[in-house]
């Protein structure tokens, strides 16, 4: 035997071996998938029984079919709770109490509480869509705990819950968990505090004056995602105090996007400040619908900053017959030329294709 | 009692509508997407249409233009059904001809309501 013959050899028999394995794990997975379509299609006449229950008791009344008995086996009984989670956000009034009841009868709240503390996160996750599309109330404190589990799913389903429920006592936790690692999505929790309703509106005014910086900046990002007019004089009051640049863009950008004309005078005020928030005043002025702003942004295209610069000749472009024109009659050889033939070069495509281009003159 | 025309790709609207409809003696026929709903339209020539906006291969509104150019069809009350926050797609709809709309999730009442402007006692 050649020296070189037995590590060869062994090669060989590690690359079998590892061939083999490759082989049994694809076939387990190839097995395990069979065994899941025919274990479904073999739960699928149960749920779509307990479906066709749910939206009699729903269209008729709850009385008028024999409650239902989740199986034992887990996975037609999630999916009969996932269908119950669609079936009762489809309406709203007497359909949505007729089936309320009807799952009350058949002990949906139960089966869901006691999977709020599941080890599974799918089995938490459920739960929480379950008991939040119910609005189960005594479940809310156990919800509010889930809004920052360690899993995705049960979070963002937590959160959504806790909206259905309107649970007030869950928006600071709701604008904590935005600033985790691993967070929540500003949009979903957005959504959940518009659902919770003023409460939840003024939990995010409060988070403007918050210590923590990026708090704040959520809470601003948030207000400006919900649009929320009510919102205008805290915001303005947190930029007036505001010393984190970064926090100022978001508070710009919302008061930009809530509008109104007693925004104008603090929006102009950060004229005067660094470059990033110089470029996000500007685009929140053109925003404003307001024919006075337009002389604010004549100036700004003498901005030494570029980025200002772009910004406004964007701004312009975007703002309507008057603020083409003026980008149109800027001097030859003028230090915002560049941009704002680029800016309206753009045009056309943010007016649709048959809108036409337009250029310097 | 009347012909109802439910499209919606979601099973449980069809079926919750079919089942709150019938009860009143009217007659519901169902379809899952734009192009099996008009077809149906064509074949039964409902006394009303409840459609909604947002589904696969026709969307509610093509659906709405062509029920309107087909001679046979162009007098049929037609109900949008459209979610929340996509009210904007409505105005489109009343440009193609549609009678009314209801916003999703609705209440099954004002559905009732709703439905008996065009088609007598729902």
């Amino acid at each position: 035997m050649s020296p070189i013959s037995v590590p060869i050899e062994i090669l060989f028999w590690v690359a079998i071996g590892l061939f083999s394995l490759s082989i049994l794990a694809i076939l387990y997975t190839l097995g395990y998938r069979l065994l899941d379509e025919r274990r479904e299609r073999a739960a699928a006449p149960q749920v779509e029984q307990a479906r066709k229950h749910m939206l009699t008791a729903m269209a008729l009344g709850p009385e008028e079919v024999e409650p239902l008995r989740l199986p034992s086996d887990r996975r037609v009984a999630r999916s009969i709770v996932l269908s119950a989670c669609r079936i009762i956000n489809t309406v709203t009034g007497e359909g949505r109490d007729n089936l309320r009841e009807y799952l009350v009868r058949s002990r949906f709240p139960e089966w869901g509480q006691e999977r709020l503390r599941s080890r599974r996160p799918f089995a938490r996750a459920i739960a929480c869509e379950l008991l939040g599309s119910m609005r189960v109330e005594e479940a809310a404190a156990r919800i509010r705990a889930l809004i920052t589990d360690p899993d995705a799913d049960v979070r963002q389903a937590a959160v959504r819950a806790v909206g259905r429920l309107e649970d007030a006592a869950a928006a600071p936790t709701l604008l904590a968990s935005l600033h985790r690692r691993n967070g929540n999505s500003p949009v979903v929790v957005a959504t959940a505090l518009l659902a919770i309703g003023p409460e939840g509106e003024l939990a995010l005014a409060a988070a403007l004056q918050d210590r923590d910086a990026i708090t704040r900046r959520v809470a601003a990002q948030v207000i400006g995602l919900l649009n929320l007019f009510d919102a205008r004089d805290a915001l303005v009051a947190a930029l007036s105090k505001e010393n984190d640049p970064w926090t100022k863009v978001q508070l710009i950008r919302a008061l930009g996007r809530v509008g109104g004309q007693d925004v104008r005078a603090p929006l102009r005020m950060c004229l005067a400040e660094g470059p990033m928030v110089r470029a996000a005043a500007v685009r929140a002025l053109a925003s404003l619908d307001d024919s006075q702003v337009l002389e604010y942004l004549r100036q700004e295209l003498s901005d030494p900053s570029p980025s200002v610069c772009r910004a406004t000749a964007e701004s312009l472009a975007a703002a309507g017959p008057a603020g083409r024109a003026t980008l149109r009659d800027l001097p030859p050889g003028s230090s915002a030329e560049a941009y704002a033939r680029e800016a309206l070069a753009r045009i056309p495509s943010q007016r649709g294709p048959d809108s036409g281009g337009e250029s310097l003159s | 009692m009347a012909d109802v025309l439910v499209i919606d790709d979601d099973e449980n609207i069809r079926d919750i509508v079919t089942l709150r409809l019938g009860v009143s003696g009217h007659t519901v026929h169902s379809a899952g997407d734009g192009e099996t709903g008009l077809a149906r339209a064509r074949e039964l020539k409902p006394d009303l249409v409840l459609l909604d906006i947002m589904m696969p291969r026709l969307n509610g509104i093509d659906v709405c233009r062509q029920l309107r150019a087909d001679a046979d069809l162009a007098e049929v009350p037609i109900v949008l059904l459209t979610a929340r926050g996509q009210e904007h797609d409505v105005d489109r709809g009343f440009e193609v001809g549609a009678d009314d709309y209801i916003v999703k999730p609705f209440s099954l009442v004002e559905l009732q309501s709703r439905l008996r402007r065009y088609i007598g006692r729902v």
